[in-house]
C-alpha cells in the first residue's frame, strides 16, 4: 500500500475535549493503524494478493469509579458522539471493585527497534519472486514432495498512539515480514504434512534455501510414522513444541487470571513451583526477539522481570489495576489487543531461559523415549485452569540416544503445573515463536520425566 | 454508507488493468459486549466496524484490498491498485447494477443493540448467580454477552447490488468446580439470530445449571483411560467431530487446490452406509443461516454425503473456478477484512433410526463422549483431534462413572467408515468456526452416533 493513514490528531483533540465537557473525570484515546500486504503462492503462480490499510480509535473514560470503553473505525462527528455516549453507558453497567485509572506517563522509555526502513522500501513483488523460487526449490528437493499447499508471505506495519487527559503521549511504529509454508509428501499410502514459520525484518535474511531445507525436512521426516504402544515414556519436548505449550499456558502468570481464581499459582509467590533448573522471564525489551515493547497500552515502560527463578515463583505479570491490588508496581504488561480491546494483562517476550546442553546430548542422556516435535489442537486440548492437557502429537522414537523412527497418531497427556516440576534438563536451543502483538513466546527443548502416551 | 454511483465507479476502476470480475463489500457493524466474573460486571465495550473490501478475480487469481478509509477517491485508488496487480489488459467488461435486492427482513421485535448495557448486565448477574448456586463445588463463574448488527452491501461486475442486515446475540456461561487441587470447567454458549426477545426466551437458568453440572461432574471424575475404544458421541455439539474431521475437507478452500483427502472422491463411498450429512444455510432462524452469502450467491441446502456416498462439496466463487463447479452459496467471511471463501453454515449428520438408549445398551465397554469441546484437523491428511469436555465410561451397556481429560484423535476418512450406529435425536448447537476467512457463526449437529473404535487419549496412570 502506497500511503499510510495519517493520525487523526484533530479528531483526537476534539474527542478528549468533548469528553471533559461531558463529565468524564479522565479519558484516553488509543489509536492504532495497520498496513499489510500478503501474497499466496500456489502451483507456480501468485494466486492471491491482499493489501490493506485500516485504523481505528478506542476511547476509554472514567465516570466516578468505573472506566467505560468504546471503539470506532470511522472518525466523523457522529462517531465522536457514539464513542462518548457508549463509553458512558458502559460505565453505568460496570461494577468493578478495583478502580482502573489513567497514567500520566514516565520520563524515560527504552529504545527499541521494531521498524526497518529496508523492509518498508522493498516492493512486495520482490517477495513474490522469492516465494515462487521457494516453491520450486521445495518441490525439487525431494521426489516424495507432491505439493506445496500453502505458501503465504506477508508484510505488516503499524503505528500506535496513546494520548490522555493527564498528558500521556506515547507513539511507536513497527513492521515485520512473515512467512508460512507447508508441504505435503507421500510415500506408499501415507501422506504427511510439515509446516515452517519464518519471521524477520531484514530482507537479506530471507533465505529461501534454508526455508526450503527446513520445511522439507519437517515434512519428509514424518514418512513411515506409526503409533507406539500406550504407556508412560520419558519425553523431550522439542523447542517449538515446548514454546507452543508454554504459549497455551502462560496465562497462568497473569495477575488478572490469578485474582479471578483461574490460576493455580495463587498465593505461591516465593514458593518453589518448578524444577530448580527452570527459569522463566518476561522481557519487554529482548534483543533476540523481533519485537520489543517500549511501553504497554497504559503507557508504562517496558521491563525485564523474572517470573520463575531457579524454580521459585518471583512475580506475576501486572497491569496498573492488578498491581494496585497486590501493592506492587505494574510490570508493564497492561495491553489491549488493538483498538477493539480493553486493557488486560498479556506477556511480552516470555521464555524459558537456555540450559547448557545440545539437544543431541540430552537425547543421549534420555537414552530411550519420545522426542515430540509437533503438538496439535492446543486451543481445545488444554485446560488453562486445571493445567491439564491432552494433545495429538507427532515426533520420533529415540533409541539408544538417537532418533530411531517417526511416530504419529498418538496423544500426549499431562498437567502443565506438574510438567514444570518434572523438567530434568534444558538445552541451549531457544526457539522464539513469531511475535504476537507484544513479543514472542519461546523455549529451548525440555527433557521431562514421564508423560502418558495413548497410542496403540 | 456508500451510494450506488460510487459503488459502480469503484467496480469499473477495479477492472482498469485486467480482471474478469470485480466485487465490492461494504460493511458497517455495530457491536456491544459485556462480561462478568463471579457475577460482577467487569468489562463492557461497544464499537463500530466500518470498511470496504474490493476483490478482483482473473481466472483463478484473486486480488483483495480493504480499508476503512471509504472516501470515493481512496476506494477508486485502491481498486486501480488491485487491478494493476494482475499485470493484464482490460477486458472491456460492462455492466449495469440492475440485479438489485434488499435481503434485510424484519425478523425481530427488539434490536439487541438498542438494549442498554445495564439491562444485559442484569442477565449476566442472574445467570452467574444461578451457576454459582448449583453446588458448593462451584467456585468461579464467568459469563459474557455479545451482540452485533451487521449491515452490508455487496455489488459486483455481474450487475448484483444486494444489501442485508443481520442481528445476532450470544451468551456464554462458564463454571469452574474445585475439589482439592483439581479444577474442571463446564461451558454453554447459546446464540441467536434476530431480536433481543429471542435472548429473553432462552432458559438461561437451565443453561447456567448445565454449565455447572458439567464442571461439578467432571471435577469428581477420574482420569480417562488411554487406548482404543468404541466411542458413543452425544448429539448436538458432538457434531463438531463431523465439522472438523470431514466438513473442512469438503470445502473448496482445500478441494480446489487438491489439498483435501476428498479431492476426486465425488460419487465414491467415503462413509458407512448409515451416514447422510448436510450443510444447510437456509434453515429458518438458525445460528449458521443466511439469506444471501458474502459474495451475493443465494444459499441452498447442500447434500454432502448420502448413505455413505460423497455427493457434494461446499463451493465459493473462486473455489468454483478452480474446481470447474458452480458456487453452492457457501462464500462467507468474518468481515470486510477477509476475502470470502467456502465455509460451512449449519452442518450436521442427519437422523438415523436408533435411539440413544439402544446405542448405549448395545455397547459393552466404551467411552460416552457426552459433550465435545473444540478440535482441529489437517485437511490434507484428515488427521484430527478433539477435546471431550464431558465423558463417561460405558460398561455392560450402561453409562457409568465420569472420566475427565479425554481427547479423541483419528483420521476423518477412517472414522466416517467406522460409524456403526446413528441415533434419531438430531440436535444443532451453536459455535464459531475459524478458518482463512475469519470467524463465522456456524451450527454443528448430529444425533447420537457410535464409532466402532477410536484412539482415546487420557492420562490414567
Amino acid at each position: 500500500m502506497s500511503n499510510s493513514r495519517i493520525i487523526p490528531d484533530f479528531f483526537i483533540d476534539q474527542l478528549l475535549r468533548k469528553s471533559k465537557k461531558d463529565g468524564f473525570i479522565e479519558s484516553e484515546v488509543y489509536f492504532g493503524s495497520n498496513q499489510s500486504s500478503q501474497i499466496q503462492i500456489h502451483n507456480h503462480e501468485v494466486t492471491t494478493y491482499e493489501s490493506s490499510d485500516t485504523s481505528g480509535i478506542s476511547f476509554r473514560g472514567r465516570i466516578s469509579e468505573q472506566m467505560g470503553y468504546s471503539f470506532s473505525e470511522s472518525f466523523s462527528d457522529k462517531s465522536a458522539d457514539f464513542l462518548i455516549t457508549k463509553a458512558r453507558e458502559n460505565c453505568i453497567a460496570l461494577e468493578e471493585k478495583e478502580r482502573e485509572t489513567l497514567f500520566e506517563g514516565q520520563k524515560n522509555y527504552p529504545e527499541v527497534n521494531n521498524f526497518s526502513q529496508a523492509l518498508a522500501d522493498k516492493p512486495i513483488h520482490f517477495f513474490s519472486q522469492l516465494g515462487l523460487e521457494l516453491e520450486e526449490l521445495i518441490l525439487s528437493r525431494d521426489s516424495r514432495i507432491v505439493a506445496v499447499d500453502h505458501l503465504y508471505i506477508s508484510r505488516n506495519s503499524g503505528t500506535e498512539l496513546i494520548r490522555n487527559t493527564l498528558g500521556l503521549h506515547c507513539l511507536s511504529s513497527y513492521n515485520l515480514l512473515n512467512l508460512y509454508v507447508d508441504c505435503r509428501c507421500v510415500s506408499g499410502t501415507q501422506t504427511k504434512n510439515g509446516y515452517y514459520l519464518w519471521a524477520g525484518r531484514d530482507p537479506n535474511q530471507f533465505n529461501i534455501s534454508e526455508i526450503a531445507d527446513n520445511v522439507v525436512e519437517r515434512s519428509v521426516q514424518k514418512l513411515g510414522a506409526t503409533a507406539i504402544s500406550s504407556g508412560k515414556y520419558p519425553i523431550i519436548l522439542d523447542s517449538r513444541a515446548a514454546a507452543d505449550l508454554l504459549d497455551s499456558f502462560c496465562g497462568i502468570f497473569s495477575a488478572e487470571t490469578v485474582h479471578k481464581g483461574f490460576s493455580l499459582l495463587f498465593g505461591k509467590i516465593n514458593e518453589k513451583i518448578s524444577s530448580e533448573i527452570l527459569n522463566i522471564r518476561d522481557d519487554s525489551v529482548f534483543s533476540r526477539s523481533l519485537y520489543s515493547s517500549p511501553f504497554d497500552s497504559e503507557g508504562v515502560a517496558g521491563q525485564s522481570k523474572a517470573l520463575i527463578e531457579n524454580g521459585i515463583l518471583k512475580s506475576f505479570l501486572h497491569n496498573r489495576k492488578t498491581a494496585a491490588v497486590d501493592h506492587v508496581f505494574s510490570t508493564g504488561n497492561g495491553f489491549r489487543s488493538g483498538y477493539k480491546g480493553s486493557i488486560n494483562v498479556s506477556p511480552t517476550n516470555l521464555y524459558v531461559t537456555e540450559g547448557q546442553k545440545e539437544k543431541a546430548e540430552m537425547m543421549r542422556s534420555m537414552y530411550s523415549g519420545l522426542l515430540i516435535t509437533d503438538l496439535s489442537g492446543l486451543h481445545a486440548g488444554t485446560n488453562s485452569i486445571s493445567g491439564d492437557f491432552s494433545l495429538s502429537c507427532e515426533g520420533f522414537w529415540v533409541k539408544t540416544g538417537v532418533i530411531d523412527r517417526p511416530v504419529d497418531q498418538i496423544v500426549v497427556s499431562g498437567n502443565f503445573y506438574s510438567l514444570l516440576q518434572s523438567v530434568l534438563d534444558i538445552s541451549k536451543d531457544l526457539y522464539l515463536l513469531p511475535p504476537h502483538d507484544n513479543g514472542s513466546i519461546g523455549s529451548p527443548s525440555l527433557f521431562v520425566e514421564g508423560l502418558t502416551i495413548s497410542g496403540e | 454508507m456508500l451510494n450506488r454511483s460510487t459503488v459502480e465507479r469503484v467496480l469499473i476502476a477495479a477492472l482498469t488493468s485486467g480482471g474478469d470480475f470485480s466485487e465490492i463489500f461494504y460493511e458497517e457493524t455495530k457491536t456491544s459486549g459485556i462480561s462478568a466474573v463471579n457475577g460482577i460486571v467487569e468489562k463492557a465495550t461497544s464499537g463500530i466496524d466500518l470498511g470496504v473490501g474490493i476483490r478482483v478475480l482473473n481466472g483463478t487469481s484473486s486480488i483483495y484490498v480493504f480499508s476503512n478509509d471509504i472516501r470515493e477517491e481512496n476506494l477508486i485508488r485502491l481498486a486501480q491498485e488491485a487491478s494493476a496487480e494482475l499485470y493484464s489488459a482490460p477486458q472491456g467488461i460492462s455492466f449495469l447494477l440492475s440485479r438489485r435486492r434488499d435481503y434485510a427482513v424484519r425478523d425481530y421485535s427488539v434490536n439487541p443493540l438498542a438494549i442498554r448495557q445495564d439491562r444485559k448486565a442484569e442477565l449476566l448477574r442472574h445467570s452467574s448467580n444461578h451457576a454459582m448456586n448449583f453446588s458448593n463445588l462451584i467456585t468461579q463463574t464467568s459469563a459474557s454477552y455479545s451482540d452485533s448488527e451487521r449491515n452490508i452491501i455487496i455489488a459486483n461486475s455481474e450487475g448484483n447490488y444486494v444489501t442485508d442486515r443481520v442481528l445476532r446475540a450470544r451468551v456464554a456461561i462458564q463454571s469452574v468446580a474445585t475439589l482439592k487441587q483439581e479444577k474442571q470447567t463446564g461451558y454453554k454458549a447459546p446464540g441467536i439470530v434476530g431480536g433481543f426477545e429471542r435472548i429473553e426466551q432462552l432458559n438461561l437458568e437451565e443453561i447456567a445449571s448445565d454449565a455447572s453440572r458439567i464442571a461439578d461432574t467432571m471435577v469428581k471424575a477420574k482420569p480417562c483411560p488411554s487406548g482404543r475404544f468404541p466411542v458413543v458421541i452425544g448429539n448436538g455439539f458432538g457434531g463438531v467431530i463431523f465439522h472438523e474431521a470431514c466438513g473442512h475437507a469438503l470445502e473448496a478452500t482445500s478441494v480446489g487446490i487438491k489439498a483435501s483427502v476428498f479431492t476426486d472422491m465425488l460419487g465414491k463411498k467415503i462413509a458407512s452406509d448409515i451416514v447422510t450429512a448436510i450443510d444447510d444455510p437456509t434453515l429458518d432462524g438458525e445460528w449458521g443461516s443466511y439469506r444471501i452469502d458474502d459474495e451475493s450467491v443465494l444459499p441452498r441446502r447442500n447434500l454432502l454425503i448420502k448413505n455413505g456416498i460423497l455427493t457434494g462439496f461446499l463451493v465459493d466463487r473462486l473455489g468454483g473456478r478452480r474446481m470447474n463447479a458452480d458456487p453452492t452459496g457457501s462464500g462467507r467471511r468474518q468481515s470486510y477484512r477477509y476475502a470470502p471463501t467456502s465455509r460451512m453454515s449449519n452442518t450436521f449428520i442427519d437422523s438415523g433410526k436408533d435411539t440413544h438408549d439402544q446405542i448405549i445398551a448395545d455397547t459393552e465397554l466404551g467411552i460416552y463422549a457426552a459433550k465435545m469441546g473444540g478440535g482441529s484437523v489437517d485437511p490434507s491428511t484428515g488427521e484430527f483431534n478433539f477435546a471431550v469436555t464431558e465423558a463417561y465410561m460405558i460398561r455392560n451397556g450402561t453409562i457409568m462413572e465420569p472420566v475427565r481429560g479425554a481427547t479423541l484423535i483419528g483420521k476423518g476418512s477412517e472414522v466416517l467408515m467406522n460409524i456403526d450406529r446413528v441415533g434419531n435425536d438430531l440436535e444443532l448447537e451453536q459455535g464459531v468456526c475459524g478458518s482463512v476467512s475469519g470467524n463465522v457463526p456456524a451450527n454443528v449437529g448430529q444425533p447420537t452416533i457410535r464409532v466402532s473404535e477410536m484412539t482415546v487419549g487420557g492420562y490414567e496412570e
